[in-house]
């Protein structure tokens, strides 16, 4: 019985790729979104959206 | 001091992923047939039912947003969707990298397979729809009727190994068969449990995002319209 560890190697690096990569994103769209909040809010003159 | 609320739900998933990755590789019972590269199982099947869970979140915030027209249902939707293709994509991508010693090809038309692959295909419908029309009642309301009729896929992928008898494995019922090794059960129920509390926390973090970007494109509204008062005047 062969063990095929590569393919078990890649299997779970690939899992810990996407779900790392999709907290990265989330990061930098949190980032990006508060930083252009803080900007339109700056350019209105206001303290927050109703 | 740690705020529960923000680092509960990030600690418990961690937690968890820690005792399903040593369950996985040191108490599960090696496969007889298959030997270790079915371990690949313990983060690929329940990725598979907590992509389910997504969808199902999916589906009943579309009919809420439907009925409701509140754009809290279409955030709580879009943000299910956006988990449920991640968890998708864990499914297609270590499916094909166990299929290949075992069945001798990466990809196979089969059933399981395809219906899975055109899951995933109708829930990027869901999120690429959106970029067709800027009005964002029309965004929503698009993505909502796409997020119910593509949930009809998902009773389709469960079954489909049963009503095709294609090469995919029964995961949760194995009719006149022995079924799951104690210790391989175990190790499958923790993954279910960790991919819970990934979703949860993913949920926890992308809601509130959703709501932030809800609220710039309310700044921008108003960002455009004083602009447009300073040029009328």
């Amino acid at each position: 019985m062969e063990q095929h560890f590569p393919f078990l190697f890649w299997a779970y690096n690939i899992i810990w790729f996407l779900i790392c990569g999709y907290l990265l994103t989330l990061g930098f769209r949190q980032r990006r979104v508060e930083r252009e909040v803080a900007r339109l809010k700056r350019t209105l003159g206001m303290g927050g959206p109703a | 001091m740690l705020d529960a609320s923000r680092f509960g739900l990030p600690v418990l998933t961690t937690v968890l992923a820690v005792i399903t990755l040593y369950m996985t590789f040191f108490y599960a019972a090696r496969e007889k047939v298959m030997g270790d590269v079915q371990r690949i199982f313990y983060f690929h099947a329940p990725a598979g039912l907590i992509c389910f869970l997504a969808f199902f979140v999916t589906f009943v915030a579309s009919i809420a947003y439907l009925v409701t027209r509140k754009k809290k249902w279409d955030i709580i939707g879009q943000a299910s969707t956006e988990i449920g293709l991640v968890l998708t994509s864990i499914v297609l991508v270590t499916g094909p990298i166990w299929a290949r010693p075992v069945w001798g090809t990466y990809w196979t038309w089969e059933a399981r397979l395809t219906t899975t692959m055109i899951l995933w295909l109708i829930y990027m419908g869901y999120m690429l729809v959106r970029r067709y029309t800027d009005d964002p009642d029309q965004q929503a309301r698009f993505a909502a009727v796409i997020g119910v009729i593509g949930f009809l896929d998902v009773p389709i992928v469960y079954w489909s190994v049963s009503w095709w008898r294609g090469h995919h494995p029964l995961v949760l019922k194995v009719s006149g068969g022995e079924g799951l090794e104690p210790t391989m059960r175990a190790t499958f129920m923790m993954g279910i449990l960790t991919y819970l509390a990934l979703y949860a926390c993913l949920m926890s973090m992308r809601v509130p995002l959703g709501r932030a970007e809800e609220d710039l494109r309310w700044l921008r509204q108003r960002a455009s319209e004083k602009t447009s008062r300073k040029v009328g005047s």
